[in-house]
């Protein structure tokens, strides 16, 4: 099943030839499901909706690298992340996560996605897509000197829902 | 991204309740400050700049500007 209409791929490819710059991983971090039937409870599965959300994603440009990371296999990797919840996307900055080691992949990912990204969150994600590309940030001169100020590592959470 | 003190999290509120519970999150967008500091809402770029930066206790120095 195809997330993306044609109409809204062929948006999203013109928009990542023309501004993607470097390459982006989205590491994501999705429990499979577990088959169990709980009475009360519907087993969602964002997980499988968001990896292939993703890959779809990620068929409109060279540039982006879907790594798809089970947190039952790998809870290092997981907590090196500090993902608690998934589904859960990291966006970082770079082909690769390794080659500079791991503290500074961690530094690279300071962006995340709870959750299946749809809605208004798919553009969000995708500008943080670009973002992450190329390196850059659009807030203003002025912003991002204001933000300059801020000298000890700080966590903004963002609650949403789809729209 | 422009400081990478900051590490931002987008939450569907609706696939994680009980998270979001633990944050009284009523109503979106709501935007968490580490454990504490709450803005309710959207903003301008520059007001929530601002707002981020009360939260934790640091003084804007500088009037917030609107977006042009």
């Amino acid at each position: 099943m195809a997330f993306l209409k044609p109409a809204v791929a062929a948006r999203v490819k013109q928009r990542f030839d023309e501004e993607l710059v470097g390459d982006v991983r989205l590491l994501t971090f999705i429990q499979p499901t577990t088959g169990l039937f709980v009475p009360g409870r519907a087993e969602t599965d964002n997980g499988r909706q968001t990896e292939a959300l993703l890959r779809e994603v990620a068929e409109l440009s060279d540039r982006i690298h879907v790594e798809v990371v089970n947190p039952r296999e790998d809870p290092a990797r997981a907590s090196l992340h500090g993902v608690e919840r998934f589904p859960a996307i990291v966006v970082q900055s770079g082909e690769t996560e390794g080659a500079t080691g791991s503290q500074a992949a961690e530094e690279r990912g300071r962006v995340r996605f709870f959750g299946l990204p749809s809605g208004y969150e798919f553009m969000t994600l995708l500008d943080t897509v670009v973002n992450a590309s190329r390196q850059e940030t659009r807030l203003s001169p002025a912003s991002v000197g204001l933000l300059d100020a801020i000298i000890e590592p700080v966590h903004l959470q963002v609650f949403v829902t789809p729209t | 991204m422009a400081n990478t003190n900051v590490r931002a999290d987008v939450i569907s509120a609706n696939e994680f309740p009980s998270y979001s519970a633990q944050f009284a999150v009523q109503a979106v967008p709501k935007t968490v400050v580490n454990k504490g500091g709450e803005i309710l809402g959207a903003r301008p770029e520059g007001r929530f700049v601002s707002e981020v930066l009360l939260s934790l206790g640091i003084e804007p120095n500088t009037p917030p500007m609107e977006p042009q």
